[in-house]
């Protein structure tokens, strides 16, 4: 009597774990064919398909693994995709720069040599042609300087030296150009010394490109410009009254070849800003943009002071 | 992949009389964000609730990832995450702890899920703040979370930036834009919105009173959207000169070897013909292009215009 309930005790037992066995063995395999779809799927270029797991899961680390291994893949994929797309979008607004003005350069030279015009005319529409071939130039000379910040082929020579003293020197070279274009300017740099870590001639580029922008683009007409500096950082500001930019078009301003509507027409290449962005993150620096519509436009770079 | 993410065919809801949407066919491209767009109450929603099957299908097919959902719910539904109208979660616990339960309840794809998913719409992890005492904005933003938990390939978010304050907006729509630009998710969202959703769609499908009006790509439809004036003509440069010359033009830009396109609506275009024409130039082709997107969509909704 005694035997035979042990016994039977020790059966229930057995077929209890012979059920629970069973029921794990069947989640599993329920999982490994998941598993199975979801690599089936991957296999087939679904780098977004995913493996959901829970806790306790036997494949659980398997699954983990897979998704890390999607995930990557994938994001490696969308950057080459995405620089793909950059790299067509550069070749068809590229061309398009370029077209224009050459299609006008011809035009006036065909209208020089069939003499069309004569005398005085014919030479305003020689200067005309000078000034457009003069553009075009400086375009492809800044599309190569581009091309080269972006293939990471420049060189910089980073020196310590004194932020305010260069910043000045820098406008000072400006205010004939601002008077020239009828531009009211109010400059406010620091008279302490403020030394950083820079490259002297990527600064001075920096400053030109915000400067030309404000000329060229802006449409205002006064421009302040002012630094201020604390232990960590340096923040420089170039503000206009300008015409502003809209909100749709702002997070673009950056972008290469990114000209708003408004300055379609003017001059500049679309590389100016897109230049200096390249050249301050290169000095571990950010840049950034807020606008007013028809009240003007604050152009703002930092530059850590311990690069 | 090619194919569909979402395709529907002659989707239709009929509730009693009235027929809620009404042959609906969709077709949602893999890594896109699709706009449904659509005054309140034509049938946004119930599209949605119809492919989650949280309401039955009146007649018509969902075809989901390429498979048509019946009969494949379990294997489908944990590809997809969604929001439909407010998410439900426990008041009294903080966000991390909501979503570490529903991670336990669905399932995760690594072991940060939690952290991953909070880090992408900007709410701190293990922060001790209840969900009762979160704002609408953070509400909403954790609902996002919650959808975007398990990694689904398919985001499905019904008016996500719905009363959420202007800066809440921008934020939302940036996150959701990084979720398909850099995650490559393919993401269904709907609004009442014209401007909401011309910032962030890359297709839009306009529904009114649960028809589908129109489904197009946001480029496609931009381009209705552009005011210029296309000028064909038989020599471009010559045309070029006498533009600059004679009207002084110079917001124009050069297509190709005929095709010039002026961007100042106003012009006289009769002069302007005339003058080409005594220069010998052929003017094949002379068309304005003056259509907003609000008129646009004014007209094929039948004049009510979408807010």
């Amino acid at each position: 009597m005694g035997v035979n309930s042990y016994l039977l005790a020790v059966l229930l037992v057995a077929l209890l774990v012979i059920l629970y066995l069973l029921s794990k063995l069947h989640r599993v395999r329920e999982q490994l064919s998941i598993i199975r779809d979801a690599l089936q799927d991957i296999k087939d270029g679904n780098l977004n398909r995913r493996v959901l797991t829970r806790k306790g899961d036997m494949t659980k680390q398997i699954c983990y693994d897979l998704n890390a291994i999607a995930v990557s893949n994938q994001s490696r994929l969308i950057q080459q995709k995405q620089s793909e797309q950059a790299y067509k979008r550069l070749m068809t607004s590229l061309s398009h720069d370029v077209k224009t003005p050459l299609a006008s350069l011809v035009g006036y030279l065909e209208a020089i040599e069939n003499e069309i015009v004569v005398g005085e005319e014919k030479d305003k529409y020689v200067h005309v042609a000078m000034d457009k071939a003069h553009h075009l130039k400086s375009f492809v000379e800044a599309l190569f300087e581009w091309v080269k910040l972006d293939g990471g082929e420049q060189l910089f020579h980073f020196e310590l030296c004194d932020l305010n003293e260069l910043s000045h020197d820098i406008v000072a070279d400006w205010i004939t150009t601002f008077e020239s274009n009828n531009f009211e300017y109010e400059i406010d740099i620091p008279e302490t010394e403020y030394n950083v870590r820079i490259d002297a001639n990527a600064y001075t580029r920096i400053l030109n490109n915000l400067f030309q922008n404000v000329i060229h683009h802006s449409g205002g007409s006064e421009l302040f410009f002012k630094i201020s500096e604390n232990e960590e950082k340096a923040t420089i500001s170039v503000v206009d009254n300008g015409k502003g930019i809209p909100a749709t078009e702002l997070p673009h301003v950056f972008e290469r070849m990114y000209q708003g509507d408004y300055s379609r027409s003017g001059k500049g290449n679309g590389l100016g800003l897109s230049i200096a962005k390249e050249l301050v993150s290169i000095h571990g620096g950010t840049v950034s943009v807020s606008s007013v519509l028809t009240k003007g436009t604050t152009l703002t770079v930092t530059l850590p002071k311990a690069l | 992949m090619d194919g569909y993410i979402i395709e529907t065919r002659q989707l239709t809801k009929v509730y009693g009389e009235q027929t809620a949407v009404n042959n609906v066919d969709l077709h949602i491209k893999p890594g896109r964000i699709y706009g449904l767009l659509g005054r309140n109450g034509v049938g946004k929603t119930t599209i949605m609730k119809m492919v989650l099957g949280l309401t039955p299908i009146t007649s018509g097919e969902v075809d989901v990832f390429g498979k048509n959902i019946k009969g494949c719910e379990k294997r489908v539904y944990p590809r997809i995450g969604a929001i439909i109208e407010t998410p439900g979660f426990y008041p009294n616990l903080t966000g991390t702890e909501n979503l570490e339960i529903f991670a336990k309840l669905r399932g995760t794809t690594c072991p940060d899920a939690v952290k991953n998913a909070l880090e992408i719409v900007g709410l701190p992890y293990k922060d001790k703040k209840l969900f009762s005492k979160y704002s609408l904005g953070m509400k909403q933003r954790l609902g996002i979370a919650n959808a975007i938990l398990h990694d689904p390939e398919l985001l499905i978010l019904d008016e996500p930036t719905n009363g959420l304050d202007p800066i809440g907006i921008a934020e939302v729509r940036n996150f959701i834009k990084d979720l398909s630009v850099v995650r490559g998710k393919t993401i269904l969202i709907s609004s009442h919105i014209l401007s909401e959703v011309a910032l962030l769609a890359d297709d839009i499908g306009i529904i009114d009173h649960g028809v589908l009006l129109e489904e197009n790509s946001l480029e496609e439809l931009q381009k209705k959207n552009n005011k210029y004036i296309m000028l064909r003509v038989s020599d471009v440069p010559k045309a070029a000169l006498i533009l600059e010359q004679q009207f002084k033009l110079k917001d124009y830009s050069v297509q190709d070897d005929h095709v010039l396109r002026l961007y100042d609506t106003s012009l006289d275009m009769a002069a302007i013909n005339k003058a080409l024409m005594m220069q010998d130039i052929a003017v094949s082709g002379a068309q304005l292009c003056n259509d907003t997107l609000e008129d646009y969509f004014k007209k094929i909704t039948g004049g009510e215009g979408i807010a």
